[in-house]
């Protein structure tokens, strides 16, 4: 899926936050965008997931204007900073909540199919506040592939995880959105790891005219 | 000056505050355990058990008092989630006077209620059970909008937009993530409005009329009306059975898994349809005040002064006086008591006894007063004819809420501060008086402005209690209502607009306690 960003501006309490901004992600790619706290990375990516509206321009995907698509329409992903897993859910039932709200059949097999795409099959059971820091990461990226959005959006996915589990945790990220040929716009203020995810990284200021 | 045994932390009070909750339990245990223990032991006969399960009484009496509070609970849970909601998820101008407003009904008398919607209503539906299930909701929103409004305004937005990204429109996001979350304390919530509608009795005495009756109007009549007390204490355990299997029944439902989340998103900005329903809440909660305020001058479209005259002059004047008195000792009763419970509390770390003195808020106050009358009717204990004995049942029924009131800004009081004093040479005395005392005084000020509007409005166990040389005004306002003449009107409906400013003070005092909080 082909995601374009035209003429984005943001206001914020009413003034002017973000403006002129204009990015196009093609099909199947991996962008990264960079920049320090409070540059506007994460509320980009909230009004590309349709939680926010942008006060002008265009958002397309396809060539299809959703700027208006409320997000549960959009088939846009996302996997949060603070993962927002639903806490009164099991694992299982997290990763599957998309699946049941379609009624989908295979929801059993899916949701199995996901924790073994991540390295945590057989937590379904398992209760989502008790897992650790970088076991709750993995379980809000299968819960947003599960969905099978078209895009995938990425807040700051590996904040706050130590050295040695951001680093095994972003590489097999990558080898996931490589075998699956996942869209990915990822927001970070590490270059490091924007250079490592992506094939093309954008400091956001650049972007804002 | 004590140190701990376990800790070794300076308290200056720690020593006293062994002592401080002793005037609280001498009265809960002479005035709510034996009376209570006395009411089922002595009051009852086999005989009357079986009278009260061999037809006895009126077979619709448990049936009514059962299906009214299953359709009070209905009606109060469709009123209470949209205005719970516009509290929980906005901010907008104006909201602690909306939240304020939604409150006062709750504190309002059931008789101020009561009256307040024969007013309103048209006349086909007075005595009905419809008026009955209308004014129960009124009266039951509070409690949606207090234990529900905070935990619904704590689950995160960014819950719901996690939802919305994985497909769920916002009805289902509403449905699979906001109502697990806040299910405990809807629950919890369902489980009191069903308890205060099955309980009700003032709101039952005026607006459900001769023929409609619940278990406590019930209660009330076999005690009074017809002398038959092993009937009337018959009655009342067997409601206390209920309401003991009910109040399990919900907290079983409910379970005890809570939910934390961290710092919640800041509230969206209200829509215009907010404003709409805000607005339409507000004049609907106000109207059944304003229109008692006006009724008491106006009658059948003349203004007459006359009731108010009576009022501050007349024959109503005593019913007043006595109300005042009776909520003056009851006031100081509970805040010198309480003060010591919420001492002990603090300083010895007793949660029990928090728990215990809550004890109150399960039996229902026509049980409370038939409990002591059954108790104190026979020297040396006659205090029947004690004036004493009705702040006394007052101060027991608002005991549990002056406690729950004062507690928390105590021990939000730093502890150092204490320190300080006594490192700057303060005695104990001298730091509690300097240092404790005015930082309490706020929440001191609003439980006692709580427990004289428990007290002038209390109606139950009052009913009993008083005689016609002491009557208070609810019972006043009830007697006026039943009878013909258009000053009858008109003092009760002044009676009810004097209760209704008690109640507003109130609650007016109890938002600004939180400025003495020190957390």
């Amino acid at each position: 899926m082909k995601l374009e960003l035209i003429n984005v501006g943001v206001d914020y309490n009413h003034q002017a936050f973000l403006r002129g901004i204009n990015l196009r992600v093609e099909h199947r790619s991996r962008i990264s965008l960079v920049g320090p706290s409070g540059s506007g990375k994460s509320t980009l990516l909230r009004v590309i997931a349709g939680i926010e509206r942008p006060a002008i321009g265009k958002v397309l995907i396809d060539e299809i204007d959703v700027t208006t698509t409320p997000p549960h329409l959009r088939r846009v992903g996302m996997v949060f900073q603070d993962n927002q897993l639903f806490p009164h859910l099991s694992v299982g039932d997290n990763v599957g909540y998309s699946l049941r709200i379609t009624r989908r059949a295979d929801r059993t097999e899916v949701i199995r199919e996901m924790l073994d795409l991540v390295g945590l099959s057989g937590y379904e059971r398992r209760d989502v506040n008790a897992l650790s820091g970088g076991e709750q990461k993995r379980i809000a990226v299968a819960r947003a592939l599960a969905a099978n959005p078209s895009i995938l959006l990425l807040d700051e996915p590996l904040t706050g995880l130590d050295e040695a589990l951001h680093d095994r945790l972003l590489t097999d990220l990558i080898a996931l959105f490589e075998r699956r040929g996942t869209t990915v716009v990822h927001v970070t203020h590490d270059v490091a790891e924007a250079k490592r995810l992506s094939s093309r990284v954008i400091d956001i200021a650049e972007l804002v005219s | 000056m004590e140190f701990g045994v376990q800790v070794t932390t300076y308290s200056p009070y720690a020593r006293v505050a062994r002592f401080t909750w002793l005037p609280a339990g001498a009265l809960f245990i002479a005035f709510f355990v034996v009376p209570l223990i006395v009411l089922m032991l002595q009051g009852i006969t086999m005989s009357d058990i079986t009278r009260v399960f061999g037809g006895a009484i009126r077979s619709d009496v448990w049936w009514f008092t059962t299906w009214q509070a299953l359709a009070s609970t209905a009606a109060t849970l469709a009123v209470a989630m949209p205005a719970t909601w516009v509290i929980a998820r906005h901010d907008f101008r104006g909201r602690r006077a909306f939240v304020a407003l939604l409150t006062l009904p709750f504190l309002l008398p059931t008789v101020v209620v009561g009256v307040a919607f024969l007013t309103i209503l048209p006349s086909s539906l007075h005595y009905t059970a419809l008026a009955v299930v209308v004014a129960h909701a009124y009266f039951n929103v509070a409690v949606f909008v207090r234990v529900v409004g905070p935990v619904w305004a704590g689950v995160p937005q960014a819950l719901l937009h996690a939802a919305q990204t994985l497909g769920a429109t916002p009805n289902i996001a509403f449905r699979t993530v906001t109502v697990p979350l806040i299910r405990r304390a809807l629950l919890s919530a369902l489980g009191i409005t069903f308890l205060f509608c099955f309980t009700s009795y003032g709101v039952v005495r005026i607006l459900g009329g001769p023929q409609l009756a619940t278990v406590e109007t019930e209660i009330y009549l076999r005690a009074v009306g017809l002398g038959d007390i092993g009937m009337a204490v018959a009655l009342s355990i067997l409601q206390m059975v209920v309401l003991i299997a009910v109040a399990i029944a919900f907290t079983r439902l409910a379970g005890s898994r809570r939910y934390s989340f961290g710092n919640s998103t800041p509230a969206p900005k209200p829509s215009g349809r907010v404003g709409v329903i805000a607005a339409m809440y507000a004049a609907l909660f106000a109207l059944p005040l304003v229109v008692v305020f006006f009724r008491s001058f106006n009658v059948n479209g003349t203004t007459s002064w006359s009731g108010w005259r009576q009022v501050f002059t007349g024959e109503f004047g005593a019913a007043v006086l006595q109300s005042l008195e009776y909520a003056v000792v009851a006031a100081a009763i509970t805040i010198v008591i309480g003060f010591g419970v919420a001492h002990t509390v603090v300083q010895r770390n007793v949660r029990l006894l928090e728990s215990t003195t809550a004890a109150t808020l399960t039996i229902s106050s026509v049980t409370l007063g038939l409990a002591l009358i059954v108790t104190f009717d026979t020297p040396p204990f006659d205090l029947r004819s004690s004036w004493l004995i009705t702040p006394i049942a007052h101060a027991l029924v608002a005991l549990p809420i002056v406690i729950r009131t004062i507690t928390p800004v105590v021990a939000s009081i730093p502890v150092g501060l204490s320190h300080a004093a006594a490192t700057l040479g303060a005695s104990p005395l001298r730091s509690w008086l300097g240092v404790q005392w005015p930082l309490a005084r706020p929440a001191v000020l609003a439980a006692s402005a709580m427990s004289f509007a428990v007290s002038i409005g209390e109606f139950g166990a009052t009913s009993f209690l008083t005689r016609r040389s002491s009557e208070t005004m609810p019972v006043a306002i009830d007697r006026l209502l039943g009878r013909p003449g258009d000053l009858n009107q008109l003092g009760a409906y002044a009676m009810a607009s004097i209760l209704i400013v008690v109640c507003i003070a109130a609650v007016v005092l109890l938002d600004d306690r939180r400025t003495g909080d020190m957390q």
